[in-house]
C-alpha cells in the first residue's frame, strides 16, 4: 500500500515532469511545427530529409564498405533488407485469410483466423490490411501475390517449401470419423466396405482416398477398407446424409468437438490426423525468413501469455486446438 | 451559412496554412495539433530536443499515412503516443553505443546549459532531480513520463511500450527507487 510519503514523493515527481518537459519549447535544434510539417510533406512527396546529412552519409559509407569487404572477401549474400523491414517501413502488413471456416460471416466477418491476424498485427506494431483469398490460392506465387503472410488453414498448403516459407503450426486442427449415435460400429475398421462422406477437397477426403500424404501433428491411421466414397460440399451436407441413413459415417472437415458433442453423434477413436496449421509468406520476392522468424516469436509470445489458447477456446467451444487434441 | 465541424487534428491553423494548398494545410493542421505536446512527451524519454522532433516527426509521418484507418481522438492520442516514445527509446537507446556517440557527436541537452530564458530559476531548482532523472533507462523514463506525466494507467502504458504489465510495475518501482536513492546521495 503507497504511503503519504509516496505520494508525496509522486507529485513532486510530477511537478518536476512538468517543468522538465516544458524545457524542451526553449532548447536550441527543435523545429517548429511548420518546419516539421514541411519536412513531412517532403518525405511524403519525395526522397526522406535528413536532419545530420554528414552522418547518415557516414552511415551509408559504412554499409557500402561493409558489403563490398563482406562479397568480396567473405562470398556472403548482401541483399540488404528482407520483407520484414519492408513491412515495417511501410507500416502495415498485407494479410490473406479465407472467407470459409475458420471464419464465418454471419454477422459480420469474424472467426479465428482473422483474431489472429490482428493480435499479429498488433503485436509486430504494424496495422492490418486484410484480403480474403481462397485457401487453394495462398499455395504458389501467383496466388500470394501482393499478400505479405497467409492463413490458408490448411497444412496441406505448408507443403511446397519452394513457394512458401511456414511458420511453426498456430493450432491443430483434429480430423475424426464420425458416426451416428444409432450406429452398431465400434471400431474403424467395423466401417470397412461401407460409404463415408468427406468434404471434397479435404484432408479427409485425401486420407480417405489414401495414402495421404499432408502433414500430421498425430499419427495417421489406416482408413476403412473397401469403402465407396461420397462427395460433398460441406461437412452439413455430409451430416445431413449421415443422420438420413444414406451413409455410414463422416469424416469431418470442419466439425470441431464441440460441435460433435451437440449432434446425435460420436466420434470412433481419437483423429485419424491432426492438420497442423502454420502461417505461410511467399518465397517470390524478397526474402521472407525475417518476417516468418518475427511471425514464430510473436506466437510464441502469445503461447506464454496465454492469449493463443484464449482465441482458441473462444472460436472453438472451449477447446484449446493449439496442441493437438484428442476427444 | 453552412457549417462543417473539421476535426480538430484536421483543421488548418495559422496564416501559413491559409496561403498553402488544402493538403498542406490539413497537414499543418494535424502537425500543430498534436506536435508541443508529443515533443515534451519524446523529450522527458530520450533527454534531447532534436532526437524528440525526430522521434516525433516520424510518429507524425506514420500517422498521417494511415489516419483513415485511426477511428477517433482518444485512438489516435495513444496510438501517437506508442510510435513516438517507442521511436524516442531506440533512439536513446542507440545513443547509448559507442557507435550512437561517435555519430551523434553533438552535444547533448543534459551536458548544455540551462537556457536562458524565465524558466532559468526553476530549472536550477531541479537540477539534483534532473541528474537523477537522465541516469534512468530509457525504458524507465519512458513508463514513468507516460503513467506519471501522460496519465496513463499502468494497464495502458504497459499496452503503449509493449512489455508486460509486471515489467512496467517493475520499472516504476525500480525508477522511484533509484531516483529516491539518487536524491538522498546527492544532499
Amino acid at each position: 500500500m503507497r504511503s503519504d510519503d509516496d505520494e508525496l514523493f509522486d507529485a513532486t515527481l510530477l511537478s518536476f515532469l512538468d517543468d522538465e518537459a516544458a524545457r524542451v519549447d526553449a532548447l536550441p535544434g527543435v523545429p517548429s511545427a511548420l518546419t516539421v510539417t514541411t519536412r513531412v510533406a517532403r518525405r511524403l512527396e519525395g526522397p526522406p530529409t535528413y536532419r545530420q546529412p554528414f552522418a547518415v552519409a557516414g552511415v551509408l559509407a559504412l554499409v557500402v564498405i561493409s558489403a563490398l569487404w563482406l562479397s568480396t572477401f567473405r562470398g556472403v549474400d548482401t541483399r540488404p533488407s528482407g520483407l520484414l523491414t519492408e513491412v515495417i517501413d511501410r507500416g502495415y502488413v498485407r494479410i490473406a485469410i479465407r472467407e470459409d471456416f475458420p471464419q464465418s460471416v454471419a454477422g459480420g466477418l469474424g472467426g479465428f483466423d482473422l483474431d489472429i491476424a490482428h493480435e499479429l498485427s498488433r503485436r509486430l506494431d504494424l496495422r492490418p490490411e486484410l484480403a480474403i483469398r481462397p485457401p487453394e490460392q495462398m499455395t504458389g506465387p501467383e496466388g500470394l501475390a501482393g499478400v505479405d503472410l497467409a492463413l490458408p488453414s490448411d497444412g496441406r498448403t505448408s507443403a511446397d517449401e519452394g513457394a512458401v516459407v511456414a511458420s511453426s503450426p498456430y493450432y491443430h486442427w483434429p480430423v475424426f470419423v464420425v458416426v451416428a449415435d444409432t450406429s452398431s460400429a465400434t471400431t474403424r475398421s467395423d466401417l470397412d466396405g461401407g460409404a463415408l462422406c468427406a468434404v471434397d477437397g479435404s484432408a479427409g477426403a485425401d486420407w480417405l482416398e489414401g495414402p495421404y500424404a499432408g502433414p500430421s501433428s498425430t499419427p495417421v491411421e489406416a482408413p476403412p477398407r473397401d469403402i465407396s466414397m461420397q462427395l460433398e460440399a460441406t461437412d452439413r451436407d455430409c451430416l445431413a446424409a449421415l443422420l438420413a441413413g444414406e451413409i455410414d459415417a463422416l469424416v469431418t472437415t470442419t466439425l470441431n468437438p464441440a460441435d460433435l458433442a451437440v449432434r446425435p453423434v460420436r466420434t470412433l477413436g481419437e483423429a485419424v490426423l491432426t492438420d497442423p496449421r502454420s502461417i505461410l509468406a511467399p518465397r517470390a520476392g524478397i526474402d521472407p525468413a525475417g518476417l516468418i522468424a518475427e511471425v514464430d516469436r510473436v506466437l510464441s509470445e502469445m503461447r506464454t501469455d496465454g492469449s493463443l489458447v484464449g482465441f482458441s477456446q473462444n472460436r472453438f467451444g472451449g477447446h484449446d486446438l493449439t496442441v493437438p487434441v484428442t476427444p | 451559412m453552412a457549417t462543417t465541424t473539421i476535426p480538430r487534428e484536421l483543421a488548418p491553423m495559422g496564416e501559413a496554412a491559409r496561403t498553402s494548398s488544402p493538403a498542406d494545410a490539413r497537414l499543418e493542421g494535424f502537425v500543430a495539433a498534436h506536435y508541443d505536446r508529443l515533443v515534451r512527451l519524446a523529450f522527458l524519454v530520450c533527454r534531447d530536443g532534436p532526437d524528440a522532433a525526430d522521434a516525433v516527426q516520424a510518429g507524425l509521418e506514420r500517422a498521417w499515412k494511415q489516419r483513415a484507418a485511426l477511428r477517433d481522438d482518444a485512438s489516435l492520442r495513444s496510438w501517437l503516443d506508442r510510435i513516438v516514445v517507442r521511436e524516442a527509446i531506440r533512439v536513446s537507446s542507440r545513443r547509448r553505443t559507442l557507435l550512437g556517440r561517435i555519430l551523434g557527436s553533438r552535444q547533448r541537452d543534459d551536458e548544455a546549459p540551462d537556457p536562458p530564458d524565465t524558466r532559468a530559476e526553476a530549472a536550477l531548482a531541479w537540477t539534483d532531480v534532473r541528474e537523477a532523472y537522465g541516469r534512468l533507462s530509457p525504458d524507465q523514463r519512458a513508463v514513468v513520463a507516460l503513467h506519471l506525466w501522460a496519465g496513463y494507467s499502468v494497464q495502458e502504458t504497459a499496452e503503449l511500450v509493449g512489455a508486460p504489465i509486471e515489467t512496467v510495475r517493475s520499472r516504476l518501482r525500480l525508477a522511484r527507487e533509484r531516483l529516491r536513492q539518487d536524491l538522498k546521495d546527492d544532499r
